[in-house]
C-alpha cells in the first residue's frame, strides 16, 4: 500500500476516534480492518492507539518466540508480538506493507505485527455475529465475533482476550523456556 | 551535585546487537579474556573457572545463559571481556561481547517491564531502560544464575 494510503487511512483512524468519542452509539461499531495469513480481521477503533512502520524491537532473552521484544515509542516501552507465531500460523518475512498496530488493553499497551493494514470501517452491532462453531485459524476465545459484509468476512478480536492469552502463553513455562 | 538518589549508575555492554546493563554497584571489575580452566560436568553455560589473583572465579557465557538465539558466529576475541559480579554469595566472572561505556541513567527512564515479557524464570531481568529510540536491558547480578548453576558453582568455590 502507498505511504499516502496509509497516512489517509491513519488520519481516518484519528478523525473517526474523535467522533467515536463524541457521539457513543452503542450499536455502532467503528473497526480498523488488517490482514494476517489471508484472513481480515479488526480490533475496535477506540483501543487503537496508533499504527507505525516496523522499526527496531530489542528482544527480550528467554521468551517464547511469539514475543518479539519490546520497542520505544516516544517514551512508553512496549512489548511486540508476532500473533503468527503465537497460532502457528505460516510464517512470513516483515515486508514494506507490514505494520506494527500499537493498542491499548486494560492492564497494558501492546503492539502486534500485522499484514497489511486495509481500512475502517462502521458497522451495526446487529451485523456481528457471535463466533462460528467452524475452525478458525486463531483461538475462539480470541474472538469478539464476525462481521459479514458484501463480500468480506471480518473476524474481530476481542484485544483483552488477547492480551489474556498472550500472558498465559508467557507463564506456562512448557511453552516458554527455550532449550 | 545532582541529587544521588533518582540516579542510577550502570555499565552498558553488547551481546550480540543487543544492549545490555548491570549496575556499578553489582561490579567488581572487568578483565580483559584469560585462559579458563573448563569444569567436567557443568552447565552449558558455564565455560569454567579463571584464577584471579589467587582466588578461583566461575566464568559465565551471558550468551548461553540468556538464550541461543544472541548466539552468533562473529564474536570478535578482541572486544570480548569478563565482567565479575557479585551473584549472590558467589563472585562469577560474565563474558560480554563489548563493554560499551558506564550511564548515569535518571529514574524516569528506568521501567519495569511489561507483564507479557516478564515470564516465570525473568527474574534476572532487573528492568528497561529508554534511551532515545533505543532500550537498554538492566540485568540483575544476583539472579543471573539458575539454582542449579548456583548449587554447582558453589561446590566448585568450595
Amino acid at each position: 500500500m502507498e505511504q499516502k494510503e496509509v497516512e489517509k487511512i491513519l488520519k481516518g483512524v484519528q478523525h473517526s476516534k474523535a467522533d467515536a468519542i463524541e457521539k457513543e452509539d452503542p450499536d455502532i461499531l467503528q473497526l480498523v480492518c488488517f490482514k494476517l495469513a489471508d484472513e481480515e480481521y479488526a480490533v475496535k477503533i477506540t483501543k487503537v492507539k496508533e499504527v507505525l512502520r516496523i522499526q527496531k524491537i530489542t528482544p527480550v532473552p528467554q521468551m517464547p518466540d511469539f514475543t518479539l521484544g519490546v520497542i520505544n515509542i516516544r517514551g512508553h516501552i512496549i512489548p511486540v508480538f508476532d500473533l503468527r507465531k503465537r497460532f502457528h500460523l505460516e510464517e512470513k518475512e516483515l515486508d514494506e506493507t507490514s505494520k506494527l498496530l500499537v493498542a491499548s488493553t486494560q492492564t497494558a499497551m501492546i503492539g502486534i505485527i500485522v499484514d497489511e493494514i486495509l481500512d475502517n470501517i462502521k458497522i451495526a452491532s446487529s451485523q456481528i455475529n457471535p463466533t462460528p462453531i467452524i475452525q478458525l485459524k486463531i483461538d475462539k476465545k480470541c474472538i469478539f465475533g464476525i462481521a459479514s459484509l458484501e463480500n468480506r468476512m471480518i473476524i474481530i478480536m476481542d484485544l483483552e482476550k488477547l492480551h489474556e492469552d498472550i500472558l498465559n502463553g508467557i507463564n506456562t513455562p512448557d511453552l516458554c523456556i527455550k532449550p | 551535585m545532582t541529587d544521588a538518589q533518582n540516579i542510577i549508575k550502570l555499565v552498558s555492554f553488547k551481546l550480540g546487537e543487543i544492549l545490555f546493563g548491570l549496575e556499578i554497584v553489582d561490579i567488581q571489575e572487568i578483565i580483559r579474556m584469560k585462559a579458563i580452566v573448563p569444569i567436567p560436568h557443568s552447565p552449558d553455560s558455564v565455560e569454567g573457572v579463571i584464577n584471579l589473583r589467587g582466588a578461583i572465579v566461575p566464568i559465565i557465557n551471558l550468551k548461553k545463559r540468556l538464550g541461543h538465539s544472541l548466539i552468533d558466529e562473529e564474536d570478535d576475541l578482541q572486544l570480548k571481556r569478563m565482567i565479575i559480579v557479585d551473584a549472590g554469595y558467589l563472585k562469577v566472572g560474565l563474558i560480554v561481547d563489548e563493554v560499551q561505556q558506564v550511564l548515569n541513567i535518571e529514574e524516569e527512564y528506568f521501567e519495569i517491564p511489561p507483564a507479557t515479557v516478564m515470564g516465570v524464570d525473568q527474574s534476572f531481568l532487573k528492568g528497561l531502560i529508554r534511551q532515545n529510540d533505543s532500550i537498554l536491558i538492566l540485568l540483575d547480578s544476583e539472579k543471573i544464575l539458575t539454582m542449579n548453576e548456583h548449587n554447582i558453582l558453589k561446590k566448585i568455590q568450595g
